[in-house]
């Protein structure tokens, strides 16, 4: 199964126009995902007693891109040199370019677990697909220690911490997020994980190797995962069934 | 702004309105139990709405599973139990005697009562005898 390699940088390949141009992401560091999730603007609003909710990560998305940008190739510069040579070559980057590497970044999601018998107890496996780069890994396995009540309570106080901008009656909620929590969260629970390497060594069952070099974005997807309540199925009606 | 977790005031109205939602939709339930779906639809008009901006209801969420764990026996020290915590638990045990001052138990079946001032227990039908 290809591996992510977490060392690699993500080279995004935008075609615009008949060209194509090419945006390099180096690492991208815990602080700088923490000031992204910090960046990101959750509300939500009481209208009319509807809970009215807002999402919107469009600034903390361009500062983020702008932020890890670690080269450009396939522009022109006025004088020839490299792109990267031009004083804030990052915010010269056309914006559709610098949106469409952003969104790749982020596009990490959960995903159906393999058919490969049923969960062991104790051991509480989650499934990430993620695009690296130019490739779309999936089945990336992160296995965790069950959480304690102490950690689902202090993930659970985080999730509720917000300000209100505008009066507690019309103002609007702005959630604060868990995301740091969640981050914490995985290094104190992550076993082992499948899909990833640091250059050719897989990450495996090594704690501190993979609380070191995992991404804090896929970090925090994998705990969101963990922590997210598992569909119930439920009888349509099962006193009509019985009476059948 | 206002840090909605320090808001004690707005943290109990939005305890009390929870309060509040909770027992008139176990009423409703009863009432509607075999209704048309119309009649439902306008009954459940009857629920008063929030008021309040969000945040509250959630941290209100928190706070009543924070009590459940600690009634359940549940060993929260208090280094694992924030400052707004402490004092949303005191506004949370507050909110409930106000509620239930409001909606007194019937001392025969034990249901809370519509209001204080009934004559008798909308559950069992005894009648209530007032203190002069």
């Amino acid at each position: 199964m290809p591996s992510i390699d977490l060392t690699s940088p993500r080279v995004f390949t935008i075609a615009d126009r008949g060209r194509e141009y090419t945006l390099t992401v180096g690492r991208i560091a815990r602080k700088q995902w923490l000031r992204y999730f910090e960046g990101i603007f959750s509300t939500s609003e009481n209208q009319a007693g509807k809970r009215v909710d807002r999402f919107d990560n469009s600034t903390a998305r361009l500062e983020l891109i702008a932020d890890v940008l670690t080269d450009a190739s396939g522009y022109a510069t006025a004088d020839g040199c490299a792109v990267s040579a031009v004083p804030g070559w990052q915010q010269l980057i056309p914006l559709s370019h610098r949106l469409g590497a952003a969104e790749k970044l982020l596009d990490v999601a959960p995903a159906e677990p393999p058919e490969d018998g049923p969960i062991v107890l104790g051991a509480e496996a989650v499934y990430l697909t993620a695009v690296w780069g130019a490739s779309k890994f999936t089945g990336l396995c992160h296995r965790f220690k069950t959480p304690s009540a102490e950690q689902q309570r202090r993930l659970s106080r985080d999730a509720s911490r917000s300000v209100i901008v505008g009066g507690s009656r019309r103002g609007t909620t702005r959630w604060l997020g868990s995301q740091a929590t969640l981050a914490e969260l995985y290094d104190e629970l992550i076993v082992s994980v499948e899909g990833y390497t640091v250059g050719a060594e897989e990450l495996g069952a090594d704690r501190d190797a993979i609380i070191r070099e995992m991404d804090t974005y896929h970090k925090v997807a994998a705990t969101d995962q963990l922590f997210s309540p598992a569909e119930v199925k439920a009888d349509v009606d099962s006193t009509a069934a019985g009476e059948e | 702004m206002i840090d909605a977790v320090r808001d004690r005031e707005g943290v109990h109205t939005a305890l009390g309105e929870i309060f509040e939602e909770d027992f008139l939709r176990a009423r409703l339930d009863r009432e509607m139990e075999g209704a048309s779906e119309e009649t439902r639809e306008r009954m459940e008009c009857n629920v008063p709405a929030r008021t309040l901006s969000p945040g509250y209801y959630q941290f209100a969420l928190h706070l009543f599973q924070l009590e459940s764990e600690l009634k359940a026996g549940i060993a929260v020290t208090a280094a694992g139990l924030a400052d707004y915590e402490a004092a949303g638990l005191v506004v949370l045990a507050a909110a409930r005697a106000a509620f239930e001052g409001r909606h007194p138990a019937c001392s025969t079946c034990g249901a809370r009562q519509h209001s204080r001032f009934g004559a008798e227990c909308h559950a069992c039908g005894v009648k209530f005898r007032r203190k002069r």
